[in-house]
């Protein structure tokens, strides 16, 4: 297997470095040798600007075209012979033959994406830009925008950073339709910092000088736009070794300059405070300002388990001495009902929750036999009530079973029938002894509500879940851990409290 | 009752050829004895020699193999026996009290009237109190039996077993598990009982006690009635070798 591993490398090593030798002899693997065809699309102020003529441009400038310029130069490959491809942004992303070498339209760079097409390495980071009202004091970290009132317009990555990264104190403004309304509160103060994409925010400030506090950092994304090219095209590693050049000369940064007037280095990086790794597990696991937003969606989710919990166990607690009821009759007539008992223990003691709760589910959502709880909740209560109603027959009946033999005798002897003594007599000292362990399984019951999930309830598991996807934070699992900790803990203090003074009175017998 | 009466040939309490076995050990073997109403029989033996056994199968708490046990009358070795009701006419005390210890003792000696005999509460109670006047545990009523000394549960186990109003008492060994200085309150309890007329069949190792109350002595010894009669003649001159060698190991002990 190692030895495989190693000749692997090894190969792997030879094919780039034949890749890289043959980029600097053998002409790039162009469609056509010696050509270029790059593929744009319209409208792209700035970054493409002419006027379209059928599949192709006239008088194109913009700055992917001046940049394919420049790949085209760097591949060595003549400004004369490149051509331009009107191919719909819309078709870019799909799989398949493309017509073009290469297309350069905007196209931020995703794993998800990456599956379909090839990328090369970005050309142009989609970062967010700050624009700050006047007066507004000027952050110099992350946290210093949590403060401010912050803005954005509607569905942008500006807006989703904001919500899901920054998490500001207040609430930001959304601005639907245009960028404009944004900008009008930016002026007139309303909004203390305003997030968007940065060329944007840099053409509107040129646009009104002094209008603003100014465009004073730019948040890393952490995305940016690359060359779209078809799955596994050849020419991908010349593509990038190009724009890797071009932006090491600098020649990209000039390029910016050049169509959106400023150099991307100019404007600083907002960074978040470092965190060393306990930081951001403590991060992950117990922010408060997570823990605190997390608590209303999970409580929301927790009040199912609550409600689960407690039908189940007034169902088990009925149903489960029942059960060890039947497994004690005495006499033969009774034969058939302790042979149900005992086979539904063995049963259900054995099976795992997981698939009760799926055959339970399968059970009602198939009909059969026109039987249908009508709601995942139902369901789940009844799964757990089988399941649980298992483990609490036994303890009864080893309860049942550690009454002294005698006891039962003296009812009897008293003329009190078979069922009087075992209601009057034998299962009250029964029930006070097992009431230790059957505590214990209602711990476990209690935490078993969160299986549940499986099915569907969106019980505070789920909810906790949901939370942690939607906001990169896993405190919502934290916040469910505590609601489930703090509804044992009291149950598991009675139960040793129980047990304490169940001790202090049999060695108060023995004295 | 009536069509069977004869079988027990005028005794309150008739056993004929009473065999029981537990799987291959047969605990007893054929055994006769006749009770008069009023009458106090003692039955004295080894430990293991049927004792308990014998009081059970009377109780029904043992189903005997073969014979007949006539009671007040009825034959109660029959099929259709309802075994409640026979109970609530026979009271058993255990030599181990079972008294039942969730239950205060007024509870305990109420239990079985009020459910079995259908009493209501109130009659209950104040028979139950006038029981443990007769004990002298009244100031006792609201103790759970854990509180109380042995001497003390059993004389409650008697005031329970007495609470059903039976017509026949069978006590088991009822000092055996007792300190000497508490055997005492328990056996005067006893010997009331007698004075009172109650008709009782007593599993006793208090050969004095027996000597003083009964009307009548069984030995019992191995499963067989080897030799029954007067007290005074089998404590004084038993006509059996096995009687004698056991009431010398009885005498070697200090028991009497």
């Amino acid at each position: 297997m190692r030895r495989i591993a190693l000749a692997a490398a090894a190969l792997a090593v030879c094919a780039t470095t034949a890749v890289a030798a043959s980029a600097q002899t053998a002409a790039p693997p162009t469609k056509q040798a010696g050509k270029l065809v790059v593929g744009f699309d319209l409208p792209a102020p700035a970054f493409w600007n002419g006027r379209a003529s059928g599949n192709t441009i006239k008088h194109p400038t913009g700055f992917e075209h001046s940049l394919s310029l420049d790949i085209a130069k760097q591949l060595g490959i003549s400004a004369a012979n490149v051509q331009f491809l009107r191919a719909p942004f819309s078709t870019i992303l799909l799989g398949g033959k493309k017509p073009y070498d290469f297309a350069l339209e905007e196209t931020t760079i995703t794993p998800a994406r990456a599956r379909v097409i090839s990328f090369s390495s970005s050309y142009f980071s989609a970062n967010q830009g700050v624009l700050i009202a006047k007066g507004t004091p000027k952050p110099t970290k992350i946290s210093d925008l949590k403060s401010l009132q912050t803005c954005a317009q509607a569905s942008t990555t500006g807006l989703d950073w904001i919500q899901h990264k920054l998490r500001p104190a207040k609430k930001p403004h959304v601005y639907s339709a245009s960028s404009t309304a944004a900008f009008d509160a930016v002026q007139a103060g309303t909004c203390q910092a305003l997030i968007l994409d940065v060329p944007i925010i840099v053409s509107q400030a040129k646009k009104k000088p002094g209008a603003y506090g100014g465009v004073v950092a730019q948040i890393n994304t952490h995305e940016g736009y690359g060359a779209v090219m078809a799955k596994n095209s050849p020419l991908k590693p010349y593509v990038s070794k190009a724009i890797n050049a071009l932006s090491k000369n600098a020649t990209i940064g000039k390029l910016i300059f050049r169509w959106f007037g400023y150099y991307p280095y100019k404007i600083p990086v907002l960074k978040s405070r470092r965190r060393s790794g306990v930081g951001q597990l403590l991060h992950t696991f117990f922010s408060p300002l997570d823990f605190l937003r997390a608590v209303p969606q999970v409580w929301s989710g927790f009040q199912f388990n609550i409600k689960m919990m407690v039908v189940a166990e007034a169902l088990v607690l009925v149903l489960a001495l029942l059960v060890a009821i039947v497994r004690g009759l005495p006499g033969r007539a009774a034969l058939p009902f302790r042979a149900i008992a005992i086979v539904y223990t063995d049963v259900f003691r054995g099976t795992p929750l997981v698939l009760v709760l799926f055959m339970v589910l399968s059970f009602s959502t198939l009909n059969i036999l026109g039987l249908s709880s009508g709601s995942l909740f139902t369901d789940g209560v009844i799964a757990l009530t089988i399941v649980y109603t298992a483990y609490v027959t036994e303890v009864y009946r080893a309860g049942i079973e550690s009454v002294h033999p005698s006891q039962r005798m003296a009812a009897r002897s008293l003329g009190l029938n078979y069922a009087q003594a075992l209601r009057f007599v034998v299962l009250p000292q029964a029930i006070r002894r097992v009431v230790p362990p059957l505590l214990n399984d209602f711990i476990g019951l209690q935490k078993d509500t969160a299986l549940v999930t499986i099915i569907g309830v969106t019980e505070a598991v789920a909810q906790a879940n949901f939370y942690s996807t939607d906001y990169f934070n896993a405190s919502g699992l934290t916040v469910a851990a505590v609601f489930f900790i703090i509804l044992t803990i009291p149950l598991a203090r009675f139960t040793d409290h129980l047990i304490k003074e169940r001790e202090k009175r049999e060695r108060a017998q023995l004295v | 009752m009536n069509t069977v009466s004869a079988e027990a040939n005028g005794h309150f309490v008739s056993l004929q050829s009473v065999t029981k076995r537990f799987d291959d050990l047969e605990v007893l073997h054929g055994i006769d004895l006749d009770v008069d109403l009023h009458q106090v029989v003692c039955i004295i033996g080894a430990s293991g020699s049927g004792k308990s056994t014998l009081l059970r199968c009377v109780n029904l708490l043992e189903r005997v193999d073969a014979g007949t046990i006539v009671v007040d009358g009825q034959k109660i070795t029959g099929t259709k026996v309802d075994v409640n009701t026979l109970r609530q006419k026979i009271g058993i005390v255990f030599q181990s009290y079972n008294l039942f210890p969730h239950m205060t003792v007024l509870q305990n000696v109420t239990l079985a009237p009020i459910r079995a005999r259908k009493l209501s509460k109130t009659e209950a109670r104040a028979r139950a109190r006038e029981l443990l006047v007769l004990i002298g545990l009244e100031e006792k009523a609201d103790e759970y039996p854990d509180r109380l000394s042995g001497g003390q549960q059993q004389r409650v186990a008697i005031a329970r077993a007495l609470a059903m109003n039976p017509t026949l008492m069978l006590l088991d060994e009822i000092t055996s598990a007792l300190d000497p200085q508490l055997i005492g309150e328990v056996l005067d309890l006893v010997r009331s009982l007698a004075d009172e007329g109650m008709t009782m069949i007593v599993a006793t190792h208090e050969m004095g006690f027996a000597r003083e109350v009964a009307d009548k002595v069984c030995f019992l010894d191995a499963g067989v009635i080897r030799e029954e009669g007067p007290p005074a003649q089998i404590f004084s001159s038993p006509r059996e070798e096995r009687t004698r060698q056991f009431l010398e190991r009885v005498l070697e002990a200090g028991r009497m």
